[in-house]
């Protein structure tokens, strides 16, 4: 298949644009919902942050029903949906759905997707779980407000959770994750076998091993929420009580506990499943604009191959507090500070594949070294939150917050942003403001750490999360200034999105034209020449070399050879 | 730093402890690996006369050097942190006193309130049914007819304990889950419908501490506090006294 794949008739518009089965016209698609999501999402994090440090003040122009004052059922709708549609909508369709499409057959030298169908089938689910998702907000009752975490039996029992909107949430997020296991079939089945003469597995760029692993997580673990989701539905319309208990329950009842442990199940591996194209990504472009090979490439593949084994079997670190045995808890604790190991050599091989590199700090670099720093605070802080007798303070405070939020919006965030930054050109035959960009980034940079060093700060105090405000405690009323300190830093964090807005759209139609490879990567999507034609490569690559072979002795003239190109025969 | 709260128990300095050394260890490694990076940034910056080193770190040396480093780094942080973390876990919570020396506390949470239940002088509970359990008039579904019942008493929102007095708390959940977290005294425990679940704690001062509800329990969540005054053993007794009192006067 691949290179040779004929499509030479004219498509019209909808099967070109809409019902593409092209891989990166279906990237695209993950690209614009993700960012549309972003935005929205992000959007909610302003009125968050704005609650919590002017708690029931008047707001211009929304909650008009309620005399401009945000009700407490308001702040937990858009908590739950802010996090639900951060991860399910935002950072999957980016880092996953549009990554993931665009990179995996060009970077493996293959003409598409193993199953073309299915990857559009999969793009579309995903769109009508987010178009369930939307329309929960405008539904009676309102949108879901059990948290993104959906917890039993306040999510599955309808007296608690009025409406129609936490349902909604159910089967919204069941279709995003429908959507992710048809890409992760698509991903894995592509990545084995569709990749072109001389691109053995060890060949493959970073980014691509990445998205493998979180392929082999989501295809495992979907199921599992899945089932989780599905009980759930039946407690909440059906009638049963696997996850209600006690008087509300009217036989023996289930257990809430049930739910955790699914939930947990997935949800461990699926801070995984977001992270590893980005550390994939790091190790590919801190070797790109370091002009140096990625220190240790197979190191790396095996930290990651340890990681997505361990992360399996961690979930309890969530549930220190939720009345699980402590017993198990210890065990639980050894095995979630033994992650720390694989995530160390990451960072050895990052910090070693820039020194004695050649630095160039353009913007997709800027965003890499920034995740080094945003992933080393979110990394070590995992450490407070596995260690049992800790979490009997910081559990369920505002320390949590910090941590993941500094690993998912900030690391997985900078990813995807240097992801953007990097494959424009690729992707759209532009080049992004580099200046502009350089802004963006420092800009960004201080703001978002401002927020959560502001969240770190209230969790240590013992903030707990998910409150409409803390001000109902006296414990918490000094903490007002942390709270006004975090939602201003929230304002311009949101602020300087739009630079980055601003860059993306106008250079969609105005940037410059880019040149062919304008990073001087040596992977094989930098040889095709936008726009890649539907099928990719005119003929079937044949791969040479390593992804970062950067300023071997070996070449003369330049610093890197295309993993297709044969080395000449050096003329004496 | 001065954002913890004040801690008055016998075993929160333990959690503290643990914290501050994960915050050491944490705290060195970062500044290591930012130094690095920051250097890297400055020295190894693109010139016109430098060139990057090839080296690709798989040879053995570098692969030996990396076991090497994964292993101090799983010794220094993850089995040191983890040994002190298991000790200060088995004083804090496995190391719980016994039902004989400790005050028993029956809490039960409901959206959006904390009750409380004595024995009273029997040093028995009363028997409950969840069938009978009506958030208005019956929070505990106590059941009339077991005699152990009647000197029980409840408060809701706010509990008056002894100073120096081990407390154990049992909990559960007429609703939804709850979480009963206590700053003051760095421990929580979720509250479950359904399951007991416990805590113990012993207060080292008197005074007024507040009881947080740590688990997203509904629209009201924010505001479903609760109270701890930790008072001396005389006053605990005449607190006691006045609960009495008051019960009998709702009697008749």
């Amino acid at each position: 298949m691949s290179a040779t794949t004929d499509t030479h008739h004219e498509l019209g518009f909808v099967r070109k644009y809409i019902f593409s089965v092209d891989h990166k016209v279906i990237a695209k698609q993950y690209l614009f919902l993700g960012i549309a999501f972003l935005l929205l999402a992000g959007a909610f994090a302003l009125l968050i942050r704005w609650q919590l440090a002017y708690p029931f003040q008047k707001l211009p122009v929304l909650f008009a029903d309620s005399d401009h004052i945000m009700p407490p059922e308001s702040y937990n709708m858009l908590f739950t949906m802010h996090g639900a549609l951060m991860v399910f909508f935002a950072i999957t369709p980016i880092v996953i759905g549009a990554f993931g499409n665009f990179v995996i057959p060009l970077q493996i030298g293959a003409g598409d997707m193993a199953f073309p169908k299915l990857n559009m089938l999969s793009f579309w689910t995903m769109f009508v779980g987010g178009v369930i998702m939307i329309a929960s907000f405008f539904v009676p009752g309102g949108a879901a407000s059990a948290g993104w975490t959906g917890y039993a039996p306040l999510s599955s029992n309808a007296l608690m959770t009025i409406g129609w909107g936490q349902t909604m949430w159910i089967l919204g997020i069941a279709m995003a994750g429908t959507s992710s296991l048809m890409g992760s079939i698509n991903y894995i089945a592509t990545t084995l076998n569709m990749r072109c003469p001389g691109m053995t597995l060890m060949r493959m760029p970073l980014t691509t091993w990445g998205l493998f692993f979180t392929s082999v997580l989501n295809l495992l673990w979907i199921p599992v929420v899945a089932a989780a989701l599905f009980l759930l539905l039946l407690d909440r319309v059906g009638g049963t009580t696997f996850f209600l208990a006690g008087p509300l329950a009217s036989s023996e009842g289930g257990q809430p506990l049930l739910y955790q442990h699914l939930f947990w199940g997935f949800g461990h591996p699926e801070v995984y499943i977001l992270i590893f194209p980005v550390w994939g990504l790091v190790g590919d472009l801190l070797s790109v604009f370091a002009r140096k090979p990625a220190f240790g490439y197979k190191a790396t593949v095996y930290s990651m191959a340890a990681i997505t084994v361990v992360s399996q079997i961690v979930w309890g670190h969530h549930m220190f507090t939720s009345g699980m045995n402590p017993i198990v808890g210890h065990t639980f604790v050894i095995l979630t500070v033994s992650v720390s190991v694989p995530t160390a050599i990451f960072f050895l091989n990052w910090l070693c594949t820039i020194w004695h590199g050649s630095l160039r700090l353009d913007t997709p670099m800027l965003f890499a070294l920034g995740i080094v720093f945003v992933f080393g605070i979110g990394g070590l802080t995992g450490l407070f939150n596995a260690l049992q007798a800790v979490d009997l303070y910081i559990h369920d405070t505002y320390f949590v917050v910090a941590h993941f939020h500094y690993t998912l919006a900030a690391s997985v965030l900078f990813g995807a942003l240097a992801g953007i930054y990097y494959w424009f050109p690729s992707m759209f035959g532009r080049q992004m403001n580099n200046g502009l960009g350089k802004w963006h980034f420092w800009l960004t940079f201080i703001s978002l750490n401002a927020v959560f060093i502001a969240m770190f700060a209230l969790g240590i105090a013992g903030h707990p999360r998910r409150v409409a405000t803390g001000m109902e405690y006296q414990l918490f009323k000094s903490l007002a200034g942390w709270n006004k300190f975090a939602a201003h830093s929230t304002m311009m964090l949101g602020a300087v999105q739009l630079l980055f807005v601003w860059n993306f759209f106008h250079s969609l139609v105005r940037g410059k034209r880019a040149e062919m490879n304008p990073w001087k990567a040596s992977s094989l999507e930098w040889t095709v020449s936008w726009p890649q034609p539907h099928g990719n490569f005119e003929t079937v690559p044949e791969v040479h070399r390593g992804p970062h072979d950067f300023s071997s002795p070996e070449y003369k003239d330049r610093d890197w050879m295309m993993q297709s190109e044969e080395v000449p025969p050096v003329a004496t | 730093m001065g954002l913890f709260p004040e801690d008055v128990s016998t075993t929160g300095h333990m959690i503290d402890g643990v914290f501050w050394l994960a915050m050491w260890l944490t705290g060195v490694t970062f500044l290591i690996i930012v130094g690095i990076l920051v250097v890297a940034m400055v020295r190894f910056r693109e010139r016109p006369d430098h060139k990057a080193r090839f080296v690709r770190g798989d040879s053995r040396k570098a692969v030996v050097r990396t076991l090497i480093f994964a292993s101090v780094v799983f010794v220094v942080l993850d089995l040191n942190l983890a040994y002190y973390d298991f000790k200060a876990f088995e004083a804090v919570v496995s190391d719980a006193p016994s039902e004989d020396e400790a005050l028993v506390i029956d809490v039960r949470a409901q959206q959006f309130a904390w009750n409380f239940r004595f024995a009273g002088d029997d040093g028995k509970f009363g028997k409950t049914d969840k069938k009978l359990v009506n958030n208005e008039t019956n929070r505990y579904g106590l059941v009339d007819e077991d005699p152990a019942g009647e000197d029980d008493l409840t408060s809701i929102g706010i509990i008056y304990i002894p100073v120096n007095k081990p407390v154990i708390f049992k909990m559960s959940s007429n609703d939804v889950i709850h979480s009963f977290f206590l700053p003051n005294f760095r421990i929580k425990q979720d509250v479950l419908p359904g399951m007991t679940t416990m805590l113990h704690i012993e207060a080292t001062k008197t005074g007024s501490f507040e009881i947080v509800c740590a688990e997203l329990c509904g629209l009201g969540h924010y505001s479903m506090r609760g109270q701890i005054d930790v008072v001396s053993e005389e006053d605990f007794k005449k607190k006691i006294d006045e609960m009495k009192a008051a019960k009998e006067d709702e009697f008749f």
